[in-house]
């Protein structure tokens, strides 16, 4: 029948034809059963057979997540400011009294620009207060009035920009107090309200002048003789820089800030103080049985929030620092929105001696430099 | 004409027709050398920074990428930092990578089999260039069992078809005979 509809074949090459079909299909089947003996790996495709696939099983040195780390040191001399004297190096200005009796403090602020170097090898062209980044970390006292000197030797238009209480004039946006590239301001403010508080460049586009380097920390110490209930007048005591009250505090002055190198609108590192691992790479060494206080600042751009956790360790906050009653009371984490601040109270004294972490709690953050160690010893070790 | 005129000039002038444009050539580049009529076209904008993977292998001490650099500068990896966490490496041969050259930077990162990573190196400048490995799996090695599986591979396409086909030749050497 076949060989009717198809005449011009033959019957032997056609039993030909279908022998040779056999012959292939036999050695599929060869090919695939050799396949299956040499591969119980479900990921099949991929023979494995003599090599671990997991990186994790093999021996190997220095192959664990101990090596989430920058690579190198930043060279601080070269930068003109190192993180660790930064922590504790509050620009407190000059002094003079005035006629009424009152306190007038003045600061010399310059923008200038500068490359500054953000983690080992990596070179940032910063725009700065006074050529670090953050700014100088100014500190006041409740009342006084304050005289801050700008000047702007950088090669745009800045300002200085304070989250404080004053005039319209003394605002540093467009129109009040932003000058150009040679030009000088000076705003005049009274301190107020005590706190935590920053400043910034308020140039336009905001978010160029925020992200390359145009921030830092303005803290005004409460004035205890306006305190009222003895209880707060001793905490408000405690703040004031100098006094014999805040002698045995360690305060630390950190900002949480981040740099967008290629200017993606997205941050390639981030840090406490500028310098990616900084803390890392030098523990701060915390006297434990000493309090610590920490003026926290957030001014990272792009990314919505921020945030302070530490280890094996609680601690009370004051959420910008304008309350003597903690705004959180035991917490070992804490957020903040860019701009927002506040203080950190807490005490290593019962711990045992150590290294002690901190970090944001935004594991990408963290991993991508925002991280640092407390190295908690005695006074005397 | 002229080939009659040649002949009859004396060596100086011949010199002289040599040296003469010459100089005037070698006087045109250190003219156009003291001029640097390039220079308009320095707006200020920084050297061109590329790096391209070429290869990346991934095995038991992590990942490594064959990175080649095609910037105007030699070229510096300052930082890597794999999803999106700065990580330890090494670059083999060390230092400012010159245009064209290539080297290895290998990566002791505990990779996750089946998952995809991303691998991006950062220059000097911040600029980051990203590599991504879309789905992470060992590379093979020229281990003797995977060899023995490739030569069986190997016979199974190549030697045993033509094997099996001249099994029938003694069979269709009489087709069409008896026909």
């Amino acid at each position: 029948m076949a060989a009717d509809t198809i005449p011009s074949v033959d019957p032997s090459r056609r039993a030909l034809l279908v022998g040779g079909l056999v012959a292939a299909g036999g050695a599929a089947i060869a090919a695939g059963s050799a396949r299956s003996q040499s591969a119980p790996d479900p990921m099949a495709g991929h023979d494995m057979s003599n090599m671990p696939s997991d990186p994790y099983a093999a021996p190997m040195s220095g192959m664990a997540h101990g090596n989430m780390t920058t690579v190198g040191l930043v060279d601080h001399d070269r930068n003109g400011f190192d993180p660790t004297s930064m922590l504790t190096d509050w620009e407190t200005g000059r002094t003079e009294l005035l006629p009424d009796g009152r306190t007038l403090r003045t600061f010399e602020v310059d923008a200038v620009d500068r490359e500054i170097e953000i983690a080992p090898g990596i070179f940032f062209p910063a725009w700065t207060f006074n050529g670090r980044v953050p700014g100088p970390a100014l500190r006041a006292k409740e009342g006084e009035r304050l005289r801050i000197v700008f000047r702007n030797l950088g090669s745009h238009p800045h300002s200085m920009h304070f989250h404080g209480i004053h005039s319209a004039r003394m605002d540093g946006v467009p129109g009040a107090g932003l000058i150009g590239p040679g030009e000088e301001f000076i705003y005049e403010f009274e301190a107020k309200p005590f706190g935590c508080h920053l400043y910034h460049c308020h140039a336009l586009p905001l978010k160029r002048h925020m992200h390359k380097g145009m921030y830092g920390l303005f803290v005004i110490d409460p004035d205890p003789a306006r305190q009222s209930e003895p209880a707060l007048s001793a905490v408000a005591a405690s703040r004031v820089l100098g006094s014999p009250e805040n002698a045995n505090w360690q305060e630390l002055a950190m900002v949480m800030n981040a740099f967008d190198t290629n200017f993606d609108g997205g941050n390639e590192v981030y840090a406490c103080n500028t310098v990616g691992q900084a803390y890392m790479n030098a523990p701060i060494r915390i006297d434990k049985s000493r309090p610590v206080r920490i003026y926290l600042l957030n001014v990272t751009e792009f990314d919505p929030i921020n945030s302070f956790h530490l280890h094996a360790n609680f601690f009370d906050y004051y959420d910008t620092g304008t309350q003597l009653t903690p705004t959180l009371r035991t917490v070992d984490l804490i957020m903040q929105c860019q701009a927002q601040r506040g203080i950190l109270e807490f005490s290593f004294a019962d711990h045992e001696d150590g290294m002690y972490m901190f970090h944001a709690h935004q594991s990408e953050f963290t991993e991508l430099g925002w991280v640092g160690m407390f190295d908690v010893r005695g006074p005397a070790a | 004409m002229s080939d009659q005129s040649q002949p009859t000039r004396p060596v100086l002038t011949r010199l002289l027709l040599v040296l003469v444009p010459l100089a005037a050539m070698l006087g045109a580049f250190v003219w156009i050398a003291s001029l640097d009529p390039l220079r308009s076209f320095n707006n200020g904008a920084p050297a061109i920074e590329a790096l391209t993977v070429e290869r990346s292998i991934l095995d038991e001490t992590g990942i490594g990428l064959l990175v080649r650099a095609g910037g105007s500068e030699p070229m510096v990896i300052a930082q890597v930092a794999v999803d999106d966490a700065f990580w330890t490496f090494t670059q083999d041969p060390p230092g400012p990578i010159a245009r064209g050259d290539a080297v290895w930077v290998q990566i002791p990162y505990p990779w996750v089999l089946g998952e995809a990573h991303f691998v991006n190196m950062l220059s000097n400048t911040g600029t980051a260039f990203e590599h991504e490995i879309a789905v992470a799996v060992p590379t093979p090695k020229a281990t003797g069992g995977q060899l023995r599986l490739q030569a069986l591979v190997g016979a199974i396409v190549g030697l045993l078809p033509v094997a099996l086909g001249l099994m029938f030749y003694p069979a269709m050497r009489g087709v069409g005979r008896g026909a």
